[in-house]
């Protein structure tokens, strides 16, 4: 009998499932305030899906945890190409030379209790249930005591969404693209923090205020690109900023996994590692695992690669798909593009060639734009008027446009970040984004770079990265807090006179665990 | 209080929610937007499939298709989905023309894909491994590695077919679970084809399991039934798939299992029903049913002369492994073993080689009429 439901039909019947329980959003980390024992606090945020304080039973998520000492970095006069090459390839061996990475892993039952389980840490395995939307703790066999809370919170994550997409002219948050259209992402439009003149498809439109904000229009046609050679400006000569400062994820609210973890639970030396290493991971249920199925695996003779993969799991992991990971805040939006088969989580030293080109085409983009405001640009844009869309096919290429950018020390405004007097060295780019870990040095306060605490502005001190830290600015310099200065921004050309992104969370944090704000 | 307790589990549910989410859609789409459009047809095309994926549906379906289109020429997904209506429907010139008529849109992965479906029909399975490769490389997804397993199978690549049907099942998640099923049931379809039938049923059971109630696995369970000599089941499974699904290939191979119970009156209803509605399909100028003329009069009831002219009709359209596998069946049926042969080896030559062309070849080699 023939069948009319061949594969031709396949693409149709079975559409594309909403997942997004798997859309893990960020990952904080960042030592504790707690003054009986050194503690870390861990906080992975996701998608409140089906809802805040309900978790999707199919899913299990992962917090892989990895404490070391301070890694040796290039000296500062040795910026080249292969120097960070060296330097990547030794992070490599440190991170990929531990398969067997200590985790803390959750899954969560129809009845709304949670299962923790502990493995690989020198304070002991244990699995223990506990229940969610409370706070409770949790007991190693030797006795250690870990606060646990595991529910729906406010989204802690405060930013302007829509702003960060009209910079890179994302067209997928401003228009209705084609399933068909998936070259049609991120726009060949220069990259910007003002408005280029003429840029129609993303420029703000007053006639619709919510084009990007939840309204959509349909993808126009035409040439999807910009030919003009100017930023714009309002009537009275302001440059206008295609960031409103407004918080997009203002009463939202997320799903969270919260721990407060004492530092000798998760290093068998405290005094040494004095670096947490932690990201987060979203596993989906296989439809294979819903079932009972039958017994033979024909992976073992035909996709032997695929085996071994798997065999470098767990039982438990082999029923679940890795769908997305979390360590640095715009790792994955800024710099990897989003891409399904980029999510590798702390294994993304392979992107750094990558990571290198991406880094000159924004520098291009955002570099220009930068100067225009009358502020020093890191990238080297031979003096651009303005912004300009290009994209490297090799890093040896796109290297020397960026290699100061990649370098810098991103300096900090005060030393209010230190808690100690070790002599801790400011963070530089290469090192905070690969490998893609949340890296909370203990000796911190746990701010970003150092670790991330949820009152961090990342989001502005992300695009400081573009601004040069050595040169002169006022009484203090640049840092990574120079965008969030209202000051800065009353006095340049430009309006909306407003930082990129808000300085608040739309709730306030608490002030004990566990620390994100009350779901709304 | 937990949503995801109350969220479409099985064939049902799920219908009932393409259902109402396509109403909602009708409702409040504007008119003015390809995004709208291509969206309520999609979910129209969702819930046609779901419901038995019948031709003249398809064929209604495409015509309201081609009106967005002319509203909205250039929108991609439209011309995508199009592209796959017709396919469905043995139309790769309309398919290959959907996949024209947009510049580039051949050179992105749903467009890779829709070309590969569209050789792949037309017998090029180089061209379709090319096309295929290309979008998996691009763009991962299950149901390309399916595509290539389905493909692998046609050429005569049986353990290659199962081993890239069991990397698509890896990839679908529990999300997923009708995908799950579909794809249990094409590797119930291999192992049947191979001769295990113990291993077949076991994958419809899991495909049962994964996705019930869902009439696609009850009608291959009722094939199996028919082939394991439980007459009386299979009798039983498509009197359920058709109250379900109306469709005269259902009513043929109910009739044929009545037939092995004996029931001769039945059979012959059901028979005359089948041959009516291909007949009348043909008399409309489609071609989607050609295959089942064929098929019919070279096994159920016989009429070799009618069988090969259905047959070679089918085959002038498109010259691909399976046209020309039962065109040579219906010539050696026919007694016409020297054209059968030379039919057999254009197949071959073509690179086809699934299992039922390779058994006919072995049936036609041997000679005689069976």
């Amino acid at each position: 009998m023939a069948d009319h439901n061949d594969p031709n039909s396949v693409n149709s019947i079975f559409s594309d499932v909403d997942v997004s329980a798997a859309d893990v959003y960020d990952m904080f980390g960042y030592p504790s305030d707690a003054t009986d024992e050194e503690k870390v606090v861990l906080a992975l945020t996701f998608a409140a899906v089906p809802e805040a304080g309900v978790f999707d039973t199919d899913m299990l998520y992962r917090l892989l945890v990895n404490p070391h000492a301070r890694s040796v970095r290039p000296a500062a006069e040795d910026w080249s190409l292969p120097a960070l090459t060296r330097y990547f390839d030794a992070r490599k061996d440190h991170y990929l030379g531990q398969r067997d990475a200590a985790e803390i892993r959750v899954t969560v039952d129809g009845g709304g209790t949670a299962t923790v389980r502990f493995t690989g840490f020198p304070g002991g395995d244990f699995t223990q249930q506990v229940p969610t939307n409370e706070v409770t703790t949790v007991r190693s066999p030797s006795g250690t005591e870990v606060t646990a809370y595991l529910g729906g919170r406010d989204d802690a994550f405060f930013n302007d969404l829509t702003g960060f997409f009209r910079s890179i002219n994302y067209a997928p948050q401003f228009y209705e693209v084609p399933q068909a259209r998936q070259d049609v992402r991120e726009l060949p439009i220069p990259k910007t923090f003002l408005e280029l003149d003429g840029n129609t498809l993303f420029n703000v439109n007053p006639d619709i205020p919510e084009h990007g904000r939840g309204v959509k229009l349909d993808l126009p046609e035409g040439p999807l690109t910009w030919e003009g050679d100017s930023f714009a400006k309002d009537a009275d000569g302001n440059y206008r900023f295609v960031y409103s400062g407004e918080d997009a994820q203002a009463g939202k609210n997320v799903n969270a996994i919260v721990l407060e973890v004492p530092l000798r639970f998760l290093t068998a030396d405290p005094d040494e590692d004095r670096v947490v290493n932690v990201w987060g991971e979203s596993w989906v249920r296989k439809a294979a695992a819903k079932i009972e199925t039958i017994p033979d695996d024909p992976l073992w003779t035909e996709n032997p690669v695929a085996l071994l993969r798997r065999r470098r799991l767990d039982d438990e992991l082999r029923q679940y798909k890795l769908v997305d990971t979390v360590g640095q805040p715009f790792a994955d939006a800024g710099l990897s593009e989003r891409e399904d088969n980029r999510q590798l989580g702390a294994n993304n030293f392979w992107l750094a060639p990558a990571f290198v080109r991406r880094l000159a085409h924004l520098g291009w983009g955002f570099g220009p734009s930068v100067t225009a405001l009358g502020l020093a640009s890191v990238f080297d844009h031979d003096g651009a008027p303005v912004s300009v869309h290009k994209t490297y096919s090799t890093a040896a290429a796109a290297f020397p446009r960026c290699r100061k950018l990649i370098f810098q020390e991103l300096r900090m405004p005060d030393d209010s970040w230190k808690r100690s007097n070790v002599d801790i060295p400011l963070r530089r780019p290469f090192e905070i984004f690969i490998p893609n870990v949340c890296a909370i040095d203990m000796d911190t306060t746990g701010t970003w770079p150092f670790g991330r605490r949820p009152e961090d502005q990342v989001a502005t001190r992300f695009l400081s990265m573009f601004l040069d830290m050595a040169a002169p600015l006022g009484p203090g310099g640049y840092s990574v807090e120079t965008l969030n200065d209202q000051a800065l921004w009353d006095a340049a050309p430009i309006t909306p006179k407003t930082p990129p992104n808000p300085l608040t969370n739309d709730k306030p944090f608490l002030t004990t665990f566990p620390y994100l704000a009350e779901p709304w | 209080m937990n949503a995801l307790l109350a969220s479409p589990v099985g064939f049902s549910a799920d219908l009932a929610a393409v259902s109402r989410r396509r109403a909602e859609r009708e409702a409040t789409a504007d008119p003015a937007s390809p995004s709208a459009a291509g969206e309520v047809l999609t979910l129209r095309h969702r819930e046609v499939m779901l419901t038995g994926g019948r031709p003249e549906e398809l064929l209604a379906l495409g015509a309201a298709v081609d009106r967005a289109v002319e509203r909205f020429p250039a929108w991609p997904d439209l011309r995508i989905l199009r592209g796959g209506l017709a396919l469905a429907v043995h139309r790769p010139d309309v398919a290959a023309a959907a996949l024209d008529a947009v510049p580039g849109l051949a050179s992105v992965p749903p467009g890779r894909v829709l070309a590969a479906d569209i050789a792949q029909f037309a017998g090029d399975y180089p061209a379709a491994r090319a096309g295929y490769r290309k979008a998996a490389r691009e763009d991962p997804l299950w149901d390309t590695t399916a595509r290539l397993a389905a493909l692998a199978l046609a050429t005569g690549a049986c353990d290659e077919a199962d081993a890239l049907y069991a990397a698509a099942e890896d990839d679908i998640t529990a999300k997923q679970m009708r995908a799950f099923a579909w794809v249990r049931v094409q590797r119930a379809d291999l192992a049947l084809a191979l001769g295990d039938l113990d291993r077949a049923g076991r994958l419809l059971a899991d495909a049962g399991r994964a996705y019930p109630d869902w009439w696609y696995v009850a009608a291959h369970l009722a094939a199996l039934d028919a082939v394991s000599g439980r007459p009386e089941r299979a009798v039983a499974g498509y009197r359920s798939v058709l109250a379900d699904v109306d469709r005269p290939e259902f009513r043929e191979a109910l009739g044929t299992v009545l037939q092995a119970t004996g029931d001769t009156d039945g059979a012959a209803a059901c028979h005359a029903a089948a041959l009516s509605a291909y007949l009348a399909s043909v008399a409309r100028g489609e071609v989607h049913y050609l295959h089942h003329l064929a098929a019919f009069h070279a096994d159920v009831r016989p009429h070799a002369g009618a069988a090969v002219a259905w047959a070679r009709q089918d085959a002038e359209l498109h010259r691909s492994g399976t046209t020309l596998s039962l065109l040579a069946w219906c010539l050696h049926r026919a007694g016409r073993r020297d054209e059968a042969l030379a039919v057999v080896e254009e197949a071959f030559a073509l690179g086809a080689g699934d299992p039922r062309l390779q058994s006919r070849a072995r049936e036609i080699r041997k000679g005689g009429q069976t």
